[in-house]
């Protein structure tokens, strides 16, 4: 029964802006990815929705303010442990139990044998992807409408990692609404509809993921010769950048690839095709547009 | 919080009750040793008289069957009566005649259940020292709250502990921080109440493995056991209150706190106006020990002589009281409103 | 159903595109026989660890074009009707798309006309041998 209204949200550290003006929403039981570098600023927008820190702007659920009894909805995976080391997994269950009505020892166990950790033994002597599964334990043996999970799979081997997924996927099948930051970009292509791309504290992109990877294409063709003009390609607004290497040519566009095919088969390519762009290639172009190492075309001599 | 707190204060005290009990096995094990060496040995003078060549020493069993030793030394003119009643205490009286005999005016000194009488009687002092007296609660107090200032010092900084990256997991609850932080606080204070009960419990025990105790409870000791109680939950507050912005060296503000606390408490008490050096320091030193609460815990009556307690003992203890339980209220209400402002 | 669906998060290809394709592939090989009951959208969702609206658009699509029906309360099925032969015509409208592609890609590579036509006689030798 929760959407997520993050409007406006701004949130500087001292002189460092950690996050710039950033609006978004997630609709009611869908899944979000929030994408992006290391310091994109992921993390303290995770913060600032959960009042852990002051912000500037407005973040609503059902278009309510945070208030303590939101917190008996919202369930929360932190990016690092923050379990308390020196409780036993089985403690922090009870703390969760008597702290949430809908928490649910019996599920929070079950959870923990699928992770294949024993409630009894203290946190400090679990690892570091253990402490995550006991905090993802936590977090889905609760009824919750929302979950914000940053970075849920962060040291758990492969298993586990699909186990994580199987768990949102099935969230997301309750109509819980669901945001969650990934590095791991192939999960975020499996299970989240919606993705943000974070850079430097602003969006960098946003939008539906089958309609990203059905819009951004890369279109090449093969020119007679390595000065051909590409007039009516460059300046396009549809077209994100343009890398040539010799007589290849490859124009990155976000939409309309059909036409920028015709339009190079035109100015005299051959050989044009289209070719599709899996969601990492399309972070990758996102973040770091003009930078070279995203060139759409391999470096001479490599 | 107040779940993860009540642990906390349940592993502080198993680890007291652990130490307190190893103590009264250490006590038991001294008594036990003691036994075996027999009456008139607990005072060396008597002892050392006891032994002198001179002496005539006579045992008799009272129909009682209190235990008396009669010793007698015409050489230095001393006559000592001194009867064991076993578990019950023992009763010394010493005559001294002749050039023994001082010229000391009536007085009685009592320290905890040991009372000491000494009279001139013509030409004799007459001295009767007598244990197992009526003892009041003074000096238990003294101890329970020098363990309740070390429990709450351990217990003492339940914010900093959160800050230091729990925070994530303590703020994302259905509860206001203002609730959170004083159902810590609540726990806390229930832990120092229950050291203290502890070690009085520890310190009857261990009495009774020595001697019978004969205890008396007046008003005294009622508002030495508030004051006792206030002013370890006002060393609580003052060590919340300090390291409620904090989240990493709480270990070592609470480290420092004790020396500079304890050194603000007896400048504040010490006459500096002598040099000019001193002046400035007493003007520093006295609004501290205003509000450091160490300043107004003393340990008990001490000893007490002719009836009233000797050196500079406190003659307002409920002063004492109201002023520490509002510095307690005062450091709690601050540390409450720096936590409200904390960030993840 | 036999678990004859993958799905390949890395390709470009959007997952319900692939989803809808590999259906439509298994019924025009009759992997999937006419009236069979599909899983319900949360299970398929699980079973693939994608998100469960991908699978509802990949059913909405599939129930567009005609190859599978779903009643309420009853579940999702592949049609009796037709629904092979759709499938099997958007299974070789992805063929056919193939063979134009490799043609091209072999005249812009530079093969001749009779190079191409050997090439294709031989594959047809192999795949399609004629009865003797």
């Amino acid at each position: 029964m929760s959407t997520i209204e993050i409007s406006h949200l701004s949130k500087a550290y001292g002189k460092v802006q950690a996050v710039n003006d950033l609006s978004l929403q997630v609709p009611q039981g869908s899944v979000y990815g929030l994408l992006g570098p290391n310091g994109a600023g992921k993390t303290t927008v995770f913060k600032c929705m959960l009042g852990l820190a002051g912000f500037s702007g407005s973040v609503r659920y059902d278009g309510e303010p945070l208030v303590p009894a939101t917190f008996e909805r919202i369930a929360y995976v932190p990016e690092r442990s923050v379990l308390y080391e020196w409780m036993t997994a089985a403690e922090h269950v009870e703390m969760n139990r008597r702290a949430f009505e809908s928490f649910e020892p019996a599920r929070a166990y079950e959870l923990l044998a699928q992770f294949e950790i024993d409630p009894r033994k203290r946190c400090r002597a679990l690892s570091k992807g253990m402490r995550t599964a006991v905090m993802v334990a936590l977090a889905f043996a609760r009824r919750a409408e929302v979950l914000i999970l940053d970075e849920p799979t962060s040291g758990l081997d492969p298993i586990n990692q699909r186990h994580v997924l199987s768990l949102i996927v099935n969230e997301a099948a309750r109509g819980t609404s669901v945001i969650f930051s990934s590095h791991q970009i192939g999960q975020v292509e499996r299970a989240a509809e919606r993705i943000a791309v974070l850079e430097h504290g602003r969006l960098a992109l946003e939008g539906l993921v089958d309609d990203l990877k059905a819009d951004r294409k890369i279109v090449e063709g093969i020119f007679p010769d390595a000065t051909s003009p590409l007039d009516g390609i460059v300046g396009d607004p549809r077209v994100a950048r343009v890398d040539r290497a010799e007589r290849i040519v490859r124009v990155l566009v976000l939409a309309g690839a059909d036409d920028f095919a015709t339009r190079l088969a035109s100015a005299g390519a051959s050989g044009v095709r289209i070719l599709d762009l899996g969601l990492e290639d399309i972070f990758l172009y996102a973040v770091s547009p003009a930078d070279a190492t995203a060139s759409l075309l391999p470096k001479a001599g490599s | 919080m107040a779940y993860v707190e009540w642990l906390r204060v349940w592993r502080c005290l198993k680890v007291t009750a652990i130490v307190l009990v190893v103590l009264e096995i250490l006590l038991l094990i001294v008594r036990i040793s003691f036994l075996t060496i027999g009456p008139g040995d607990s005072l060396s003078f008597v002892h050392g008289v006891e032994n002198d060549p001179n002496s005539h020493v006579t045992h008799v069993t009272l129909p009682d069957g209190t235990g008396r030793t009669i010793i007698d030394n015409p050489k230095d003119s001393v006559h000592i009566v001194v009867d064991d009643r076993g578990y019950q205490g023992k009763r010394i009286q010493i005559i001294e005649s002749g050039a023994h005999a001082s010229k000391e005016s009536h007085h009685t000194v009592a320290m905890g259940d040991i009372h000491v009488e000494t009279r001139p009687n013509g030409g004799q002092t007459i001295t009767t020292i007598d244990t197992g007296q009526p003892e009041d609660f003074g000096y238990y107090f003294a101890i329970a709250a020098v363990v309740g200032l070390i429990i709450a010092s351990v217990l003492g900084a339940p914010f900093a502990r959160e800050n230091d990256g729990h925070l994530e997991i303590a703020l994302t609850k259905p509860v206001t921080r203002e609730r959170l932080a004083l159902s810590a606080i609540g726990a806390d204070l229930a832990g120092i109440l229950a050291a203290w009960a502890l070690t009085i419990v520890f310190l009857i025990v261990g009495h009774t493995i020595f001697e019978m105790p004969h205890y008396v409870f007046g008003p005294y000791d009622a508002i030495g056991l508030v004051l006792g109680l206030v002013s370890c939950a006002a060393w609580y507050a003052m060590l919340c209150a300090a390291t409620s912005s904090i989240k990493r060296a709480y270990g070592a503000v609470i480290g420092f706190a004790w020396p500079v606390a304890v050194l603000v408490a007896v400048l504040g008490k010490v006459d500096l106006s002598g040099t000019q050096l001193g002046q400035v320091v007493h003007a520093i030193v006295t609004p501290l020990a205003w509000i450091d609460p160490l300043t107004y815990v003393h340990l008990g009556r001490g000893v007490i002589v002719n009836g009233s307690p000797a050196g500079t003992a406190h003659s307002a203890p409920t002063y004492d009281v109201i002023v520490l339980a509002i510095l307690a209220v005062v450091y709690l209400a601050l540390a409450i409103v720096q936590w409200r402002r904390v960030e993840a | 159903m036999p678990a004859v669906l993958t799905v390949d998060s890395r390709s470009g290809v959007p997952i319900y595109l692939q989803i809808i394709e590999q259906i439509k592939r298994s019924v025009a090989l009759g992997v999937l026989q006419a009236g069979e009951q599909l899983p319900t959208v949360k299970q398929l969702a699980l079973d693939l660890t994608v998100n469960p609206n991908t699978v509802a658009r990949a059913y909405r699509d599939l129930e567009r074009d005609s190859v599978i029906e779903t009643a309420p309360g009853r579940g999702s099925f592949v049609r009796g009707d037709g629904a092979v032969d759709s499938a099997r015509s958007a299974a070789a409208d992805v063929a056919r798309d193939a063979l134009t592609v490799a043609l091209r890609e072999a005249k812009a590579v530079g093969l001749s006309r009779d190079e191409v036509r050997e090439l294709i006689d031989v594959s047809l030798e192999r795949w399609f041998p004629e009865e003797r």
